[in-house]
């Protein structure tokens, strides 16, 4: 069973979450100066990397906060955790 | 143990609804000191900033609920003075709050007193950035008492629910046989609550009695509002 540290309620067992993908994406700040492909990029496009990543988590069965969790894909070893907008 | 321990009646594991119960939802800003000042003056109570811990049950006795409460009647447009169901002042109300993220709250109170709650905070947390929000009929509480409750629990909930890493006082939003609930540790008996939706009651209560049989949990009679 994968455990994953909820930055408010302490480590949950993987059931209580779901997973939202690559975390740290900007909103482009001037969106209409974009062209098709570099909006469906911003909002499609997202890194699986192989190894340690940034990625969102929420804690959907408990307190229902997004976070940031850096994770090995390879180990899913987990390394941090932190609240949205906060790097550690 | 040397007292000569519960009646009969109190032995053993039990079950129980605790049905009707008022419950509103609260969300503020936790850094709003403003705002936490207006509830603690309101209510009389302290919203609880440690997550999973809940705020020891406090009596519904500050002046703005008293306030609030009365008086029992009002007028009506002929002079005529009649009683209004809202403004009903719920008996021995006693309020209970627990964590349920950095930004929210549970509020648990006698029946009928959801409308009172909800106008004292409002009134209270005006104009701050603030939602008060009656839940009651949302969600039911199920009360599972006695010595074998952590092993009825273990069956379905993966949480540390012993008396060191959960003692009265604590409460955590986790999942019972996969079902969504708030688990309310109340006291060392052990007592436990768990909060759960309406529509997922029926089948919380149902796996209790099915996780209880190995443990004689036996199905008690909620007490008459
Ligand atoms: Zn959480």
């Amino acid at each position: 069973m994968l455990q994953i540290p909820c930055p408010w309620c302490g480590p949950r067992e993987d059931a209580e979450f779901d997973f939202g993908g690559e975390a740290d994406i900007q909103r482009p700040a001037d969106p209409d100066a974009l062209d098709d492909a570099a909006w469906a990029d911003y909002l499609f496009m997202r890194v699986n990397r192989r190894g340690v990543q940034r990625e969102q988590w929420v804690h959907t069965a408990g307190c229902r906060r997004w976070f940031v969790v850096e994770r090995d894909t390879v180990t899913n070893e987990i390394l941090q955790a932190s609240t949205m907008g906060r790097r550690p | 143990m040397d007292d000569p321990g519960p009646s009969t009646a109190d032995r053993g594991t039990t079950l129980v609804e605790r049905p009707f119960l008022t419950h509103v939802d609260l969300r503020l800003d936790p850094d709003d000191r403003g705002a936490l000042a207006a509830v603690r003056t309101a209510l009389g109570l302290r919203l609880p900033l440690e997550p999973n811990t809940t705020a020891s049950p406090r009596p519904l006795t500050s002046p703005a609920v008293i306030a609030a409460n009365g008086p029992p009647r009002i007028e009506d447009g002929a002079g005529i003075q009649t009683s209004h169901p809202d403004l009903r002042p719920p008996a021995a109300s006693v309020l209970h709050a627990f964590w349920l993220g950095p930004d929210e709250w549970l509020l648990l109170a006698e029946p009928g007193a959801g409308g009172m709650l909800v106008r004292v905070l409002r009134a209270a947390l005006h104009p701050r950035a603030a939602a008060v929000t009656d839940l009651s009929a949302g969600a039911t509480v199920l009360r599972l008492r006695g010595p074998e409750a952590r092993a009825v629990l273990a069956h379905g909930c993966a949480l540390d629910l012993g008396p060191a890493a959960f003692p009265p006082g604590a409460c955590a939003q986790t999942l019972l046989a996969r079902a969504q609930v708030l688990v309310a540790a109340i006291d060392a008996r052990p007592t436990f609550d768990l909060i759960v939706r309406r529509s997922f009651a029926p089948y919380a209560a149902a796996w209790l009695r099915d996780a209880g049989s190995a443990h004689g949990l036996r199905l008690a009679r909620p007490r008459a509002a």
